[in-house]
């Protein structure tokens, strides 16, 4: 596999994770972006390249950085809040609790820094 | 600050978030019935999002995000995100805010910022003025809220629990604390039988509405196994029918339709009672006419319209922010 295809890989699977952690269907990302729903199918798989104007309207779909989809590293470090707080409360939290609470954190994070 | 004046600081607080988001006139043009928090949220640049939590409400976290649980029915998520909503409006100083059932127990919190929260959150969901659209509307006196049937109904249209629902009432003097003790005695379940009848639901989660013609024109949101159960005047006597075949156009579930007459002499007027549930489009529209069934449009004496919105909790990005909400189905 081309480091390519392999780089296509990685951003179809964050497309298709982003779409379920919001817990959208593919039909309704194919409006909010404008792309085909069979398109976005082949997004998801890894079969079909996504151009830059297209990844733009993802974020903003997603209410995300362009750095959070394609997983640039600078834009993980940043996005990653400081868990400090979460292990405060860590009493009244499950795991998964926890889990969801540090996800939000850095799709807030992320959000914000769109915003700016 | 005490903990007295935390709760007038979260009344005050609701009342100017009201003011500030036209909360009001949106419900006194029949636009909503009841208020819509999430949209308030919304409108104020957070950012919203509904995701499984297990022993957490919901949060608020530094930076303008509320997560509220999906594990919880529409009337919870909508308290939740009305107190989360109350620590943003209310502009505490805080990194986070974590919030599990003690929000719902309305006992006073030792935190001032939590009380001041909650007190926001039941002010701005269920204010004096939102129960007195709905009263006015309904026709619905004092005395009338102490029946428990008509506070059940009240709870749906207003979008919370019946027993927050209860408690609000009495928070706003319109009943009595004994008349509130009284209500509270009467199970959910109970009025929900009387409204069912014969039929017997799988369960009694499901939530039952008592739409007359005093409902015209209003919007109706509630969860997808909902039952509606339709009691409207027929002048069957002088040859008038109500037209309930949109029921069917929009795939609900007739489960039962018939009349209960009043009366047997010539002209007189009878109720027709029908139940349905399980629509196969969650949004849509309904309209039912009365006339004679011979003389179509020129007989018309009588139209009940309603919007219906059965989606029900929130999961995933809001509904508000998803395209086209007629499509899902």
């Amino acid at each position: 596999m081309s480091k390519q295809d392999d780089d296509r890989k990685k951003l179809a699977q964050r497309l298709k994770e982003m779409r379920e952690y919001l817990a959208l269907s593919q039909d309704e990302v194919s409006q909010l972006v404008n792309i085909p729903r069979p398109a976005i199918s082949l997004i998801e798989s890894g079969d079909r390249k996504v151009e830059v104007s297209e990844l733009m309207r993802f974020a903003d779909a997603y209410h995300c950085t362009l750095d959070q989809l394609t997983g640039s590293e600078s834009g993980e470090k940043k996005a990653r809040p400081e868990a400090a707080f979460l292990a405060k409360a860590v009493a009244k939290l499950t795991e998964t609790d926890r889990e969801e609470l540090l996800r939000f954190a850095e799709f807030l994070s992320n959000r914000n820094r769109g915003k700016k | 600050m005490n903990k007295r004046e935390a709760i007038l600081n979260g009344v005050k607080g609701a009342t100017a978030s009201h003011n500030r988001l036209g909360v009001r006139n949106i419900i006194e043009n029949g636009q909503r019935s009841n208020v819509d928090v999430f949209g308030s949220i919304l409108n104020s640049e957070a950012l919203l999002l509904f995701r499984p939590l297990k022993n957490l409400l919901g949060a608020c976290l530094e930076g303008g995000g509320i997560i509220v649980s999906t594990n919880r029915p529409l009337s919870v998520q909508r308290f939740t995100g009305s107190h989360e909503f109350g620590h943003l409006e209310m502009r505490h100083d805080i990194e986070y805010s974590f919030d599990g059932e003690e929000i719902l127990s309305f006992q006073p919190s030792d935190s001032l910022v939590e009380l001041e929260a909650n007190a926001f959150a039941g002010e701005f969901l269920l204010p004096k003025w939102l129960f007195a659209i709905h009263a006015k509307r309904q026709g619905w006196s004092a005395r009338r809220l102490e029946d428990p049937m008509v506070v059940y109904q009240l709870s749906l249209r207003v979008g919370g629990s019946y027993e927050a629902t209860i408690r609000a009432l009495v928070r706003h003097a319109i009943i009595s604390e004994r008349s509130g003790s009284a209500l509270h005695k009467v199970t959910p379940k109970e009025i929900k039988q009387k409204l069912l009848g014969n039929h017997e639901p799988e369960n009694y989660y499901r939530d039952v509405w008592l739409i007359t013609s005093k409902d015209e024109g209003q919007m109706f949101e509630g969860q997808r196994d909902d039952i509606f159960f339709f009691r409207v005047n027929e002048k069957s006597g002088a040859g008038y029918l109500w037209d309930f075949e949109d029921l069917k156009k929009n795939g609900f579930n007739v489960i039962s339709d018939h009349n209960v007459d009043s009366g047997d002499a010539v002209g007189s007027s009878a109720s027709r009672e029908i139940h349905a549930d399980k629509p196969q489009r969650l949004r849509g529209k309904l309209d039912f006419v009365q006339s004679r069934p011979w003389q179509q449009e020129d007989s018309q004496i009588e139209h009940l319209g309603i919007h219906y919105d059965l989606y029900g909790k929130e999961v995933g990005l809001p509904r508000l922010q998803r395209p086209m909400i007629s499509s899902y189905d």
